[in-house]
């Protein structure tokens, strides 16, 4: 059998004080440290709530973009003049 | 100081090769990654050098008193956090600052979408995506020290947050806390850059 959704209509029907609510919870959301229950709650008050839709997707978008974020690497040459520096500096101790 | 005389003996002169036979070895695997750790904390490439430095020699002095009860790269992290609260200290930077919670949740209808790209990038949004990078790194600059050391450890070094508190001495719960913050923060620095006259998000300390 098939169930069909129903398509929800987003609306800001609920207090500003609700959304607080979920959007301090969030990071432990998207990282899967809540418990089952209370990640229904969120994902059922994200499906009514527009707002808190955009704010964790940007947020989810926010740590990704940390996680993928790259710095410049030690040539080899840097690599051995500070290797002779610290052993330099120990002999010194 | 005195210089310690080295290689005065045979024995000395053979525990003095094993120990550097062992830094080297740590230096060669986690050189690397501890670099990658300092430019994310310091900004500059010269400040980093020198946190790599005071780290590899605080390593190389207790490399003998490591008993494995962390994974290497950990113990090197915390070894890494140390050594920059003291570089901080000696420097005598700008306060450390609180971030409030309040000031990075919006609470009006005036929210402004944030431009981070998904996986899938166009030219177009590869262009974006290296100004986003830029904005990023600078947003992680403007963080409080101890936000930034909890961000750039979970979401960038990628430790857990048990790990993450196993460094900087604080329990999973005050991580998870300044995670959010740091999170928030930086999301709205993204979001924000364009914009003008956007809310205060940091507080100082009260004593």
């Amino acid at each position: 059998m098939t169930t069909r959704r129903r398509p929800i209509r987003k609306s800001h029907r609920h207090s500003d004080a609700e959304c607080r609510k979920i959007l301090r919870t969030l990071s432990e959301y998207l990282d899967d440290d809540l418990p089952k229950s209370v990640c229904r709650e969120i994902r059922r008050h994200l499906d009514l709530c527009p707002k808190c839709d955009v704010f964790v997707h940007t947020l989810k978008r926010t740590i990704n973009l940390c996680r993928k974020s790259d710095v410049a690497r030690l040539t080899a040459s840097d690599k051995a003049k500070l290797r002779k520096e610290i052993l330099s500096a120990a002999s010194h101790l | 100081m005195a210089a310690r005389s080295r290689g005065s003996d045979n024995g000395d002169a053979a525990t003095d090769g094993k120990a550097v036979a062992a830094f080297d070895r740590l230096y060669r695997d986690h050189v690397d990654r501890m670099y990658r750790f300092a430019q994310r904390l310091c900004g500059s490439p010269e400040d980093a050098k020198d946190l790599v430095q005071e780290t590899f020699l605080s390593a190389y002095r207790s490399l003998k008193d490591f008993r494995g009860e962390s994974s290497v790269s950990t113990w090197l992290y915390t070894i890494a956090a140390h050594a920059c609260q003291r570089m901080r200290r000696k420097r005598k930077g700008e306060p450390e600052r609180e971030l409030s919670l309040d000031a990075l949740i919006p609470t009006s209808d005036g929210e402004m979408p944030i431009q981070v790209p998904g996986e899938e990038l166009s030219p177009e949004e590869r262009l974006e995506y290296k100004e986003l990078r830029r904005s990023l790194f600078a947003a992680l600059h403007q963080l409080p020290k101890k936000y930034r050391m909890v961000l750039v450890l979970r979401d960038m070094e990628g430790l857990s947050a048990k790990e993450v508190g196993a460094v900087m001495g604080l329990t999973e719960r005050a991580v998870k806390s300044r995670l959010h913050r740091a999170r928030l923060f930086v999301r709205h620095e993204l979001g924000g850059h364009r914009a003008t006259g956007r809310a205060r998000a940091t507080v100082p300390v009260e004593d």
